[in-house]
């Protein structure tokens, strides 16, 4: 696997909590969640991994979905967290937590971590 | 309608077609989100080439879907569980019995003309030959009359089987519908 290819990977796998940590500020449509992800770099990722990943949330229940007339073009789709998808927010940034700071020790002290 | 729109048009129908050959559910609402992200992306200056390229081609995209939505299908809830459950015992106990009823009186019925049906057919040309065979008796009635008989039986018998067969399938078409899907 190349370098890009675990970038890629580890990124896909904290996408979700980012998603959710977003939408936990506010409720967001799409292309606005793509562009925020956008702004912060590293976690960049493609509408092609977006979108399907906000249908999943939202088929399992962690966001909702809700419209708003917009002033420059067709209705769009507003995602927020439900309570359930607060509570999966919280169990996976816990888990996220503890993780970085394992590795943060790992590669401060290295073995004698 | 511009060569953008009919480009966009263009994607998403093709977007649609590998939805349905994967399977994947909730088309409309996808299609949905991504005509909402082509309009908002273009409302901010993308050109609709870069638009579409971000999404990949069509059968990748709709692969990703199918990876996040299949893989992780919506679990049922208990409550709704539980009701398909009931559903089904109802189905088995009360539709097993009654369709055990009709299954077994159209195959005995049907089974039974199709088999006398030829029997009558054979009696009566042997007897309009001269022959009495000792396994059938029909009484005063006419060779003719007889062959008759055996036609009618015959077909009766064909119809009430064809009957039988409709109810078989229509049974396992029901049993189809209601068995496949999430259980408890």
């Amino acid at each position: 696997m190349s370098e890009t290819d675990s970038t890629s990977q580890l990124r896909r796998g904290v996408i979700e909590l980012c998603v959710l940590r977003l939408l936990n500020d506010k409720a967001s449509y799409g292309y606005e969640v793509v562009t925020t992800l956008e702004r912060l770099g590293p976690l960049a990722t493609g509408e092609n991994t977006l979108y399907p990943l906000l249908r999943r949330l939202k088929s399992d229940k962690y966001l909702e979905t809700f419209e708003v007339e917009s002033p420059s073009g067709p209705t769009r789709q507003y995602y927020r967290l439900t309570q359930r998808g607060q509570q999966r927010l919280k169990s996976l940034q816990a888990e996220w937590t503890g993780l970085a700071q394992a590795v943060e020790r790992c590669l401060t002290h290295g073995a004698k971590s | 309608m511009t060569s953008s729109d009919l480009a966009a048009t263009r994607y998403l129908a093709e977007l649609r077609n590998a939805l349905q050959r994967y399977r994947v559910p909730q088309h409309e609402e996808i299609l949905f989100d991504l005509k909402n992200h082509i309009s908002e992306a273009m409302g901010s200056g993308k050109s609709l080439e870069a638009v579409i390229a971000a999404f990949g081609p069509p059968d990748l995209l709709a692969r990703a879907y199918a990876m996040e939505l299949l893989i992780n299908p919506p679990k049922a809830s208990k409550i709704a569980g539980a009701v398909r459950l009931v559903k089904i015992l109802s189905l088995v106990v009360a539709g097993g019995f009654f369709s055990l009823c009709i299954t077994f009186t159209l195959a005995l019925l049907g089974l039974s003309l199709l088999a006398a049906g030829p029997a009558l057919i054979v009696g009566g040309v042997l007897q309009s030959a001269g022959q009495h065979p000792w396994w059938i008796n029909t009484g005063p009635l006419t060779p003719l009359a007889v062959i008759a008989i055996g036609l009618l039986a015959s077909l009766i018998g064909a119809g009430v089987c064809w009957v039988l067969w409709r109810y078989v399938r229509m049974t396992a078409r029901t049993l189809r519908k209601i068995l496949p899907g999430p259980m408890l």
